[in-house]
């Protein structure tokens, strides 16, 4: 039975808009070089960035968050998301080889975390999980992993 | 998870692994200085400072990569923290490891670290899902995890490991015979190897052969003997055995390696024999495994160069493949085999009558190097349309093949079979034959295919077997 709870945290959508604000950013300094050569170019290119940034961080982020979603039950992991192209995944434990919780320095400093669930053959990504639920997710998959009495 | 005091770092050793590129980078550049400044072309400096802030960004780097690549050995698995800005963690548990390789040079076994690589189905990266630099007391750890009473040893002869090294150091042997008795080579390839040939004095020996063309025999013989040396010191000490439910394979004298492949993850045995080992009736035993196309050639070997014989019985012994095989269908049309070459065989005359009429016998004689390996390629393939085959054994599918200049015999248990495929060209339809292909559990598309099987008898077969 999958359990109610959505375990996607309300600070993925935080560090979503901050790494969006970090390209923004970065892009923004590369512009420089163009600036050199012609400042009307660099500026048209900026005012596209920046319209692009704020529609990504004002409209397509928090859509994308609405419509992530993971829940873990006894036997699977369930999870949704994407909003032009939605995505509804179901992986059970058994299939599970191992678990890669990867953390960015964003990501660490507000607590959350991207878990990776690797298959024979194929991997799921799902993203903005607390660092709790993701060390659940590996015991739970470990336990099934030495549960198994063969590998195939 | 979070107490750092619980994990261990990776031998220092690995250190140099990563250091030494930016040692190299550095010596290139320092090279760079010193010829480009005597011939006045550069100012010194910049080029230097470049070369030296990339040196010590890449040893910083390493550094701080080894302090951060953390790991504990638990019963259950092996718990790795790895990456300086960007963290990973993960567990690999014991259990779905299927292949684990332990590997010593001859400069770890004096710092006493070795290198520990493991294969699960997960394929986390190219080159396999955990590489670990231990100190010895660590993977005797794992090692021990993995124990069981051992099985019958299988020990290859000198003679028959020195035969491998021979078959396996280079294919294009066949052009020592024909270097020496090139004829005017020198006057094509010039002046300068001759030059390099009164630099190293070597004595001529042989009557009326160009200096070059036996400087250049010389040199392949050099490289030839040379290559025949190192893989002979790659396969000693070779062995196999069973212990538990893993295959265990070692070999090596200066790099020393420790195989175990779980015996519930072999996909395939497979009998491989290049050209002269068949003649010689001599083969070869390799397993096929997950992530078993990431390892060189010869890396799942494990028992070199041995009668046909044998290696049956190893296959009866280690992998209860029993019965006599049974063929059911051969190949019907030879030329499908041998059209490659043939056409380049083709396609290589006119070319030489061309480059007669233009540019004389000393051309020919460049070209004419070319004719014997092709040659020698019509006869593998009339080999291979010879042995090749698919017949059933009581507990597995046998398929004969090749690849490449290898003759393949594969044994496949009827449960690794994930699917078959029977084609057909428009050629084919009209002529009753097919291409039957077999694919096999494994991380990418790997399928073992054999060419031009009348259709009626692989459809039976498929289906009454498949």
């Amino acid at each position: 039975m999958l359990q109610e709870r959505n375990i996607i945290s309300h600070k993925a959508l935080i560090v979503w808009q901050i790494r969006a604000a970090a390209v923004f950013t970065l892009f923004s300094a590369a512009d420089i070089v163009v600036l050199i050569f012609s400042a009307e170019t660099a500026f048209v290119i900026w005012l596209f960035a920046a319209a692009l940034f704020l529609a990504v961080r004002y409209f397509i982020i928090p859509k994308e968050f609405s419509a992530c979603r993971c829940f873990v039950s006894d036997e699977s992991i369930y999870s949704e998301k994407g909003i032009f192209l939605h995505k509804r995944i179901s992986v059970s434990f058994k299939s599970i080889q191992y678990c890669l919780i990867l953390r960015t320095p964003c990501e660490r400093i507000h607590g959350i975390c991207t878990v990776v669930l690797l298959c024979a053959g194929s991997f799921e990504t799902v993203r903005g999980l607390s660092l709790r639920d993701a060390v659940s997710i590996d015991r739970r998959t470990r336990g099934f992993a030495n549960a198994k009495q063969t590998v195939l | 998870m979070r107490n750092k005091q619980f994990y261990n770092r990776q031998h220092i050793f690995i250190l140099s692994r990563k250091i030494k590129l930016s040692a190299v980078l550095l010596l290139v550049t320092l090279l760079q200085q010193i010829i480009l400044s005597i011939q006045g072309m550069i100012t010194p400096n910049i080029s230097l400072s470049l070369g030296t802030v990339w040196s010590a960004a890449a040893v910083t780097y390493s550094v701080l990569s080894y302090r951060n690549n953390l790991h504990r050995i638990t019963d259950d698995g092996i718990k790795i923290r790895l990456g300086i800005f960007f963290s990973k963690t993960f567990t690999i548990p014991f259990r779905n490891i299927l292949t684990l390789t332990f590997r010593q040079s001859i400069f770890q076994r004096l710092a006493g670290a070795v290198d520990v690589i493991s294969d699960t189905p997960a394929r986390f990266t190219r080159f396999g899902d955990m590489s670990l630099c231990l100190k010895i007391r660590s993977a005797l750890a794992v090692k021990k995890i993995l124990s069981a009473p051992k099985g019958k040893l299988y020990r290859c002869d000198s003679v028959r490991i020195l035969l491998m090294s021979a078959f396996r150091s280079n294919p294009a042997s066949g052009l020592l015979i024909l270097a020496p008795v090139v004829y005017r080579l020198g006057n094509i390839s010039g002046f300068t190897l001759r030059r390099i040939r009164k630099m190293l004095a070597i004595p001529m020996t042989a009557k009326e052969i160009s200096d070059t063309a036996e400087l250049a025999a010389q040199i392949m013989v050099l490289c030839w003997s040379v290559s025949l040396v190192v893989r002979f010191l790659g396969y000693s000490n070779f062995s196999s055995h069973s212990q538990g439910e893993f295959i265990v394979s070692s070999r090596g004298f200066f790099t020393r390696i420790l195989s175990f492949s779980r015996r519930s993850a072999i996909s395939a045995v497979v009998l491989d024999s290049t050209l002269l080992m068949h003649l010689f009736g001599l083969c070869s035993v390799s397993l096929f495994t997950i992530g078993s196309e990431k390892k060189s050639a010869d890396k799942n070997m494990i028992l070199p160069s041995d009668t046909k014989s044998s290696a049956h019985h190893m296959l009866h012994d280690l992998f209860s493949i029993r019965g006599k095989e049974k063929i059911v269908s051969r190949p019907k049309k030879i030329f499908s085999y041998i059209r490659m070459p043939l056409c380049f065989l083709g396609a290589d005359s006119i070319f030489l009558l061309y480059i007669y009429h233009r540019f004389g016998i000393s051309a020919c004689t460049i070209l004419s190097l070319s004719v014997p390996p092709i040659l020698w390629w019509i006869l593998f393939r009339y080999a291979a349309y010879r042995e090749s085959h698919i017949g059933i054994c009581e507990n597995c599918f046998c398929v004969c093949t090749f690849s490449k200049m290898t003759l393949r015999h594969y044994y496949i248990p009827f449960e690794k079979i994930q699917k078959f495929r029977i084609t057909q060209n428009f050629f084919q339809k009209k002529s009753g034959t097919c291409n039957f292909c077999i694919y096999v559990y494994s991380e990418k598309k790997i399928c073992i295919k054999v060419r031009q099987l009348p259709k009626d008898f692989v459809k039976n077969m498929a289906a009454t077997q498949l």
